[in-house]
């Protein structure tokens, strides 16, 4: 189930925005963000749309696959929508009984339910098309300027990405405690909700148990590699802005001054 | 004492060595409160060679994991101590010399991949030291190529089996550009093609680079084609020599939870029986060998 | 009185990359009262047929009997197979969760339904056949030496009174001796109590020395199914799979390929030296 989900995971694929420096992206979704909310009326929208039309079509990434992303907030819209639809005053077009739409619900609606789709489709258009390690890489850097606040970027963007990397490990490992606990007749699908919860008390000792051991077995590794904090550290894979990195700041740029044309 | 280059027994350099090393850790009770003192490392000296290819054998518990984490400085002597390429561990200017020069590859696979990807993980070590960009690109690739994962460097750690991650963690030691490797019972949790494919991989930095392998273990056959081997019991060094001369003891090993390889069973019964066979034989192939020759001669 | 697997296939995965074949068409009887020794490389599928044995996994094609029920039909209760079937996984010390040894040892009678008494009796004995020594049933778990958590979690199991005992590799990260502590301690389960053993290993010395019959896996198939001494004569292929032969077998093979006249049933390291002996002496 855990595995359905498709925000946040990378789709593999040879393609400009994949190439674009993930800083770019960062920005870029950070400023796509922003105008959906700052748009007013249709014609804002329809650039939205566009615009996002265009950089999936450079994405490579399916249509189909982008959408997908959708469906755990489906119900997130739905719910919205109808709120939206039927509780909103104004002057009505449709009245039924005790149902009553208004022009101003049905605008209302609309405007919202697409802010909801584009913000999802958006972020997760980014998601797909750069790896967790350049999110954490151009996090760490466009933060960078906090560390003059105290603000410990490099130890939070490390943290980071270990989380990425021992989400899977401790999902699987979940699930090996949860058979072997079911193998000495532990039930965890009936009874009353706190017999439920109960249930899980097997299962996430070990798994606490577990995670302590990695950490300390993972903190110990870092020691032996000469890990000592973020202070004359260099990159492997440093982060470099190349020319279409630029031409895509404008992109992202002129795309935003929309926001006071229309 | 910072005395550069050191000599040993044959006037070679001495990569690491430890004089009288004791490490102590108390129990706690739930409450903090120290319930006893555990002496997990009881009075060590140990000498090893630069290009040795060691093996520290013993029963879980003897304290050789304990020991091999004083040589990669992760652990500090309680009473004694510890050089490694001449440097005092104790001195914190030491302690990133250190790590760099001894190599430490631990028993969990899964819990010393630190980065998402491969090549990544490789560079990490390099990273922390500094080295610059280029360079990384170019030990990394040349690492990974050595440990037989070149394939892989775009891959994500969870793909890969244990004996492949650990080759990669060997990669990342060797990014390095390290002395020595410590296998702090790297093996343990590997299938037998795991560890026969790890231990090819160290045998061949052993040889070709003149890599100082240390390997703590309990598996005797692995033991068997290091050069000389330590077996601890209860923090102290119970018995040391060349393979032939610990598994001829055989009593003494398993007084240390230990038990030796067939062959050297079959030796030692076929000694016991009156036949000649070499007592310096540890493959198959070799005893396989040997007992034709007798019974052409007679 | 066995398990019975009939065509079974076990398909991992809806569609595309993340799909496999885990087992293809095994068809396998586990009778009772035998020690049974299951080996493959890893990956082979191993795992995922014990998990087969109590119900843990549903195989995807095929049938399941056990006792010559189905396992699959309604009704069919799979708590009290998981009971008759007591399945100890890798490394089963990590999942102890309980404050103190006895107490988690009573988890799975406990889930059975055993009367209090019951549940009470059935785990000290378990822990008293580990060897666990009674000094220990209320220390923290944690306090344990890792032999010692690897011996309570297999009470764990015992105290549910199984008929079958299955293990995946249960001598895993143990040194030499803990191994044989753990070994005789299933020979004496499988003798004094006459519960059937399963194990999964990749020591063919350990499972030369105790199973009487080893099913070999290979790519999700059973390859070779049958007593030790008759397996081991395939070293080619057991090789070609990523297994091996006992070294005791291995020098037999040797000596045989260079045209000795040497028996070749040799399992451990007094067969071995006897048979050449014999051999020297004719």
């Amino acid at each position: 189930m855990i595995r359905d989900i498709t925000i946040g995971q990378y789709y593999r694929a040879d393609s400009v925005i994949h190439r674009l420096d993930p800083r770019v992206k960062i920005v870029g979704t950070l400023l796509y963000i922003i105008s959906l909310f700052a748009f007013r009326g249709f014609a804002g929208y329809a650039a939205a749309v566009v615009f996002f039309g265009v950089i999936v079509f450079l994405s490579k990434v399916p249509l189909s696959y982008i959408l997908r992303g959708l469906k755990p907030v489906f119900f997130v819209l739905i719910f919205t929508s109808v709120l939206n639809l039927f509780w909103t005053p104004g002057e009505s077009f449709f009245t039924w009984g005790v149902i009553d739409l208004t022009w101003e619900g049905l605008y209302k609606t609309i405007f919202i339910a697409l802010r909801l789709i584009f913000l999802v489709l958006g972020s997760s258009l980014m998601t797909f098309t750069t790896t967790p390690n350049q999110l954490t890489d151009a996090l760490e850097k466009l933060l960078g300027p906090l560390r003059h606040l105290r603000v410990p970027v490099h130890e939070l963007s490390m943290m980071m990405s270990i989380a990425l990397r021992f989400i899977p490990i401790l999902v699987d490992e979940t699930d090996k405690i949860m058979k072997a606990q079911a193998a000495r007749g532990a039930d965890f699908e009936s009874g009353s909700i706190m017999q439920r919860l109960k249930s899980m008390v097997p299962i996430l000792i070990p798994l606490f148990v577990s995670a302590v051991r990695r950490a300390d077995d993972l903190a110990l590794a870092m020691d032996a590699r000469c890990y000592h904090g973020g202070a004359g550290r260099t990159k492997m894979h440093p982060l470099r802005y190349r020319g279409q990195d630029f031409v895509a700041y404008i992109v992202c740029i002129c795309y935003s001054l929309l926001i006071f044309v229309v | 004492m910072k005395d550069g280059k050191r000599e040993g027994r044959n006037g070679e350099a001495v990569l690491a060595e430890s004089h009288n090393l004791v490490h102590e850790y108390s129990r706690r009770d739930e409450d903090g409160n120290v319930t006893g003192i555990v002496r997990a490392v009881d009075g060590v000296d140990i000498q090893i060679k630069q290009g040795d290819f060691v093996a520290v054998l013993g029963a879980n518990g003897s304290g050789k994991s304990t020991f091999a984490k004083h040589l990669n400085a992760l652990l500090f002597p309680t009473e004694g101590t510890v050089y490694i390429d001449g440097m005092n561990t104790l001195e914190q200017d030491n302690i990133l010399a250190v790590r760099q020069t001894a190599g430490m590859v631990f028993q969990n696979p899964d819990n010393q991949i630190i980065a998402n990807v491969v090549e990544e993980d490789v560079g990490f070590g390099p990273e922390n030291m500094g080295v610059p960009t280029e360079e990384i690109l170019c030990r990394v690739e040349e690492s990974l190529k050595e440990a037989g994962v070149y394939e892989y460097r775009k891959h994500s750690p969870n793909r890969l089996s244990g004996g492949q991650k650990q080759r990669v963690a060997i990669a990342g030691i060797m990014a390095m550009r390290p002395k020595c490797i410590i296998l702090d019972e790297a093996t343990a949790m590997l299938d037998p093609s795991g560890r026969k494919s790890v231990m090819q991989t160290v045998q061949r930095f052993n040889r070709r680079e003149n890599i100082t392998i240390i390997l703590i273990t309990h598996f005797m056959e692995e033991a068997a084609k290091a050069d000389y081997i330590y077996v601890m019991k209860q923090g102290k060094v119970a018995l040391s020599g060349m393979p032939l001369q610990v598994f001829g003891q055989i009593g003494k090993l398993e007084e240390c939870r230990l038990e030796v390889p067939q062959v050297t069973q079959i030796v030692r019964k076929l000694r016991a029986a009156g036949v000649f066979v070499r007592e310096d034989i540890l493959s198959i192939d070799e005893l396989a060998e040997e007992l034709l020759k007798i019974r052409n001669c007679s | 009185m066995s398990i019975v697997l009939k065509n079974v296939s076990y398909t991992y995965g809806k569609s595309g990359s993340d799909c496999g074949q885990a087992l293809k068409d095994i068809s396998l009887e586990i009778h009772k009262g035998e020690f049974l020794a299951i080996v493959g490389h890893t990956g082979s599928g191993k795992s995922t047929l014990i998990q087969l044995f109590n119900g843990l996994e549903r195989a995807t094609q095929g049938e399941v009997y056990f006792q010559g029920e189905n396992i699959y039909s309604k009704g069919f209760s799979m708590k009290r197979l998981r009971s008759k079937v007591g399945l100890v996984f890798q490394y089963p010390e990590h999942q102890l969760f309980e404050a103190t040894v006895i107490k988690d040892v009573e988890f799975g009678p406990r889930n059975m339904g055993q009367e209090p008494l019951q549940v009470e009796l059935n785990s000290f004995q378990a822990l008293k056949d580990v060897g666990i020594s009674e000094e220990l049933l209320d220390v923290s778990v944690l306090a344990l030496s890792g032999g010692q958590k690897r011996r309570v979690a297999i009470a764990g199991v015992l105290a549910m009174q199984p008929e079958f005992l299955v293990l995946d590799e249960p001598m895993a990260g143990l040194d030499p001796a803990g191994r044989r502590e753990i070994f005789s301690l299933l020979k004496k389960l499988h003798e004094e109590r006459g519960i059937t053993i399963v194990f999964v290993s990749h020591s063919m010395e350990d499972v030369a020395e105790y199973a009487d019959r080893v099913v070999v896996m290979n790519q999700g198939q059973i390859v070779l199914d049958g007593k030790p001494r008759r397996i081991f004569h395939y070293e080619k292929e057991l090789q070609q799979i990523g297994l091996g032969v006992p070294q005791a077998a291995q020098l037999v093979h040797r000596l045989a390929e260079r045209g000795a006249g040497i028996e070749q049933d040799c399992l451990t390291a007094d067969e071995s030296a006897a048979a050449i002996l014999r051999w020297l002496e004719k």
